[in-house]
Parts: C-alpha cells; sequence; structure tokens
C-alpha cells in the first residue's frame, strides 16, 4: 500500500504545509500538517510537528493506538509550543492503518475523507472557530445573534499544535474497517477550500489510481482561479491485493 | 476462560458462551417468549425415558419423573400453548432532543437504557414487527440493518477537548471485542482490609476493602454504597459513612457523611473523622463490624 503525497506552495511566498508518512511492521502511518503563524515558525511547526509523528510512530507502541496517538499529540503540541512560542503552531492530520483497520487523530481544520463506493465522506470536524460558535449555540450558551456576529471570525482556528494545551481534537477511539478500494484523501485547507467536495468526489472516481488522483486534486487547485493557499494531499487506496 | 465485553458493556466468559448472555437474558425478559430455548439447563440426569414423544415439546412437563428436583428453571409454569401473537412492543416515548423513556422510566440518551440495559424500540422496529403474526422462537435481537458509513463514523470518532479523548482511550487501553485477561481487571483490587461483621444479625460475615474511598451504609438504586449492610433495615439508605485509606502514611480513616444513621466506634459517636485501629468496633444500625487492617507500618502494597 502507498500512500501518495503532493504539495503545491500556491501564491503564497512560503510553504508552511508538510507531510510524510512512513510504514513500520505496525502498519502505515501518514501525517499532514498545516503550518499557522505571522513569521515562518509556522512552516518549522509543520514541519517538526510531522517528523515527530513519524519519529513517535517508527519507535513502535504498545498496547491501544488511541492512548499512544493521544499522549504523543499532547507531547507534540508542548514542545512546539515551547520551541517557537505563542501565536504560530500547526494542524495535523494523521492516519493509521493496521490490516483493514484505520485509526486517526486530527486537530485544526486540515481533514480526512473516505472515498468509498463511490461517495465521498468527511470523516473529521474542522475545529474552526465556526464549530466552537456552534457548539456554544446549541449548549445555549451564546444567543443567536452573538452567534450571527461571530460568524465573520468563522474561519479562525479553535484548536491547533503549539497552543500548549490542545483543545479540541478528532480521535477514533475504535476502528473503522476498510473495504476494499476505499480511498482516503487527508489535506489541508488549500485544497478543500478551492475546490469542493463534488469535484474532490468526482477526480477520485475518475482516477482510480492514488499517484494520478493526487496529480489531478493538486492540478485542480493550480486550474483554479484566484490566489491559491498552500495545499497538500495524501491520498492512499486501501487495495488488499496489492499488499500481498 | 476469556473475558469479553459485548458492546453493552457486559462481561461475560467468550469460552462459554459465543454471545453475550446477559443481552440475551435482557431479551428474553423484555420479550417474554413462551418458549425457553436457550437456558443452558443442566439436563436431567436420564431417567429410563419411556419414549421420544413424537411432537417436540419444549418442556417434558407431564414425564413420570421420580421427582421434581429443583432445578432452577425461570419459570416453572410455562404456559404449553405458544400465544398467538406476542404483544406489539409500543414505540418508545420520545422525549426532548433525541431522548427516549424506557419502560423503566428512566431517559435515555444513547440506544440502551442505562439503567436496565433495555434496547430503544423505534417507529420503524415497531412497524417491522406489525405484520409477523407467527410465533417464530425469537432469536436475540440482533441490529436491524448495518449501520451507514456516517453512524459508523459518528460512532467510532470522539470529537471533543483532548484531556477528554486521553481519558476515554486510557479507559480502554485494550479495544472493545479484544480478549482481556481476568486479571487486567484485579488490578485495583488488592486487598487493604476488612469488615468483619459480629453483631448477632449477620455474624461472621466479611467484607474486603478494596477502595481507597469505601462507603459504608445501604445501597438501593440511587445509591449505590460499597459495604452494603443491606439486610438491615435500621439503617438509612446511601452512604452513612465513608471508610478512607490514606496510602501514604498507610492510615485509615473513618468519617460520618451526615447522613441519618449515627456512627458509633468503640461505642463513641463518630463526630469528627477518626483513625481506625485493629480490632475498632464500628456500629451502626443493628450492625456491628470489626476493623482488621491489611495494610499498616508493617505491610503495604
Amino acid at each position: 500500500m502507498l500512500c501518495e503525497i503532493r504539495s503545491f506552495i500556491g501564491t503564497r511566498t512560503y510553504q508552511e504545509d508538510a507531510a510524510e508518512f512512513c510504514e513500520t511492521e505496525q502498519g502505515l502511518f501518514a501525517a499532514v500538517c498545516d503550518g499557522v503563524g505571522s513569521r515562518a515558525d509556522g512552516g518549522a511547526s509543520s514541519r517538526l510537528c510531522v517528523s515527530r509523528f513519524i519519529e513517535a510512530f517508527k519507535e513502535g507502541f504498545t498496547g491501544s493506538y488511541p492512548a499512544f496517538i493521544v499522549d504523543a499529540a499532547e507531547r507534540i503540541d508542548r514542545e512546539i509550543y515551547e520551541e517557537f512560542g505563542e501565536r504560530c503552531g500547526t494542524t495535523a492530520v494523521t492516519v493509521y492503518i493496521s490490516g483493514h483497520s484505520l485509526y486517526w487523530l486530527s486537530v485544526g481544520d486540515s481533514r480526512l475523507y473516505i472515498y468509498r463506493n463511490g461517495r465521498l465522506k468527511q470523516i473529521t470536524t474542522d475545529h474552526d472557530y465556526a464549530y466552537v460558535i456552534g457548539l456554544r449555540l446549541k449548549k445555549n450558551l451564546i444567543d443567536a445573534a452573538t452567534y450571527q456576529a461571530e460568524q465573520r471570525k468563522g474561519s479562525r482556528l479553535a484548536s491547533y499544535f503549539g497552543m500548549n494545551g490542545i483543545d479540541i481534537v478528532d480521535v477514533s477511539m475504535q476502528p473503522l474497517l476498510l473495504e476494499q478500494n476505499d480511498v482516503l484523501l487527508l489535506t489541508t485547507d488549500g485544497l478543500y477550500k478551492k475546490i469542493g467536495d463534488e469535484q474532490i468526489a468526482d477526480i477520485l472516481r475518475t482516477h482510480t489510481r492514488a499517484d494520478v488522483a493526487a496529480d489531478c486534486l493538486i492540478h485542480a487547485v493550480r486550474q483554479s482561479e484566484g490566489a491559491a493557499d498552500n495545499t497538500t494531499v495524501a491520498v492512499i487506496r486501501y487495495d488488499t491485493e496489492e499488499q500481498k | 476462560m476469556k473475558l469479553k465485553r459485548c458492546p453493552n458493556m457486559h462481561y461475560y466468559d467468550a469460552d462459554k458462551y459465543p454471545q453475550c448472555p446477559h443481552c440475551a437474558a435482557l431479551a428474553e425478559q423484555q420479550a417474554p417468549q413462551p418458549v425457553t430455548i436457550a437456558a443452558p439447563q443442566p439436563e436431567p440426569v436420564a431417567a429410563p425415558q419411556p419414549e421420544p414423544v413424537a411432537a417436540p415439546q419444549p418442556e417434558p412437563v407431564a414425564a413420570p419423573q421420580p421427582e421434581p428436583v429443583a432445578a432452577p428453571q425461570p419459570e416453572p409454569a410455562a404456559a404449553p400453548l405458544p400465544e398467538p401473537a406476542a404483544a406489539p412492543q409500543a414505540e418508545s416515548e420520545p422525549v426532548s432532543d433525541g431522548a427516549w423513556r424506557c419502560v423503566c422510566g428512566t431517559v435515555v440518551v444513547g440506544n440502551f437504557c442505562m439503567r436496565c440495559g433495555h434496547p430503544r424500540i423505534t417507529a420503524d422496529a415497531v412497524q417491522a414487527e406489525q405484520p409477523a403474526p407467527e410465533p417464530v422462537p425469537v432469536q436475540p435481537v440482533q441490529p436491524a440493518q448495518e449501520p451507514s458509513l456516517t453512524s459508523y463514523i459518528s460512532e467510532v470518532n470522539f470529537t471533543g477537548n483532548l484531556e477528554d479523548a486521553k481519558e476515554k482511550a486510557a479507559s480502554q487501553r485494550d479495544d472493545e471485542g479484544a480478549t482481556q485477561i481476568i486479571f487486567d481487571e484485579l488490578a485495583d483490587d488488592l486487598i487493604l482490609g476488612w469488615l468483619v461483621a459480629v453483631s448477632a444479625n449477620i455474624k461472621g460475615k466479611v467484607f474486603a476493602v478494596t477502595d481507597t474511598k469505601s462507603t459504608i451504609g445501604r445501597s438501593d438504586a440511587e445509591h449505590p454504597v460499597t459495604i452494603d449492610l443491606h439486610g438491615d433495615k435500621t439503617v438509612s439508605r446511601g452512604a452513612q459513612a465513608v471508610l478512607l485509606y490514606d496510602p501514604l502514611n498507610k492510615k485509615f480513616f473513618l468519617q460520618s457523611t451526615d447522613s441519618k444513621t449515627f456512627i458509633y466506634v468503640n461505642r463513641q459517636m463518630l463526630l469528627m473523622p477518626a483513625e481506625l485501629k485493629i480490632y475498632d468496633r464500628i456500629m451502626l444500625g443493628e450492625t456491628e463490624l470489626l476493623f482488621i487492617p491489611l495494610c499498616s507500618e508493617q505491610f503495604s502494597w
């Protein structure tokens, strides 16, 4: 099984996305991060985050994966904060595939999608301010007027690595069992803010090979008009026959 | 012995049962079936049986048995004839916001009642049940259809605070369904000491103290206590006292909970938290308990 990673700097000066994957006896692990911050430290944060995750995974783990990955996330968050201080950090979406079990962890607004039987489904939640105020509205902590007024700040990140105490995470507490030909897509917001879910689904439908699909996703962002953000995708096609 | 946990959080021995027997028992309880099928009963040892009766009858009630040996039977007088139609189940009464009211009265959010384990009955399930007049020997109810990908994801995913995620991940270090060894469960159950009943009502009964905070009193559904003097009606319901073990100094303390029942230690009323020593006598209601510590200066875990 291969993980095809592609990055595109967009119209920005810095590439602040980072991504990597590795395979050990325990399975395949991949991480995609999107650095944030006013200085170049955004990119350094995301690269540090990716490499720490990869190191932790290569060291191996015993016992439950969710416990392992949550511990690792907590540790990496603290390190990024100590290294780069306030006002910068990174999102991270990670997957781990062992046999046909899929696990994930996500912090921030990068996404994990699963494409199965012609349908694209977003697995992770975007941890942006819009999510937070939605939650507060639902719990009656704020009124509808406040909710509306706060919407303009909706796209700001509400949870990220480097905040010294991650607030919101998405973690799989139990594995999701993969089916033959499932496609997993890890992506930073550069992709989905530029091309919608429908176009992503179309590309994955047309191109069953992971490498071609990854190229086409980046190509679609390049082709679209206007300014483009850093964009990184990792595409994994779950094929049991290929494994043996 | 292979300890497993079923989706409804019951523990059972996977070597003995292919499926969770607690769930099966619950399913049976809530839909009283005329025929008890899979009750694991020890077969009455083969008394020379006359002849296999033609129709396979659920219970050979009138078989010429010498003595009705008291095998623990769930229903001694099972109705011989299957009823034509099981009473159709009513849809669970929905309360606000996706919650529903269980038959036992509890308001529940998930698909199973936390209190009695009763599953939620949806409108679909009621409809599906209506046109089924045949009394089929019902298997324990299976979830009707395969969950959609969306509900599957929301079932396995957790979105929320990292601290909570950590706690949740730690609480299930061995995943659902994974085989656990029974000793995994016993790690926290190390004996700290004992309370031995010396009063007439339950003379000789031993209560093991395994928690650093054990409540003493009388349990009911809403007020579970650790050391349950459930036979002693002169003890008020709920926790009446707390037995504390201080692992740092290896000492035990007893504290009253401001509840109704008076607590006496060596015939002195307990007003302030008091340290307990070996052979101290704790009295509440009609019950008197002798305190025997295991952990002390000489020994601790």
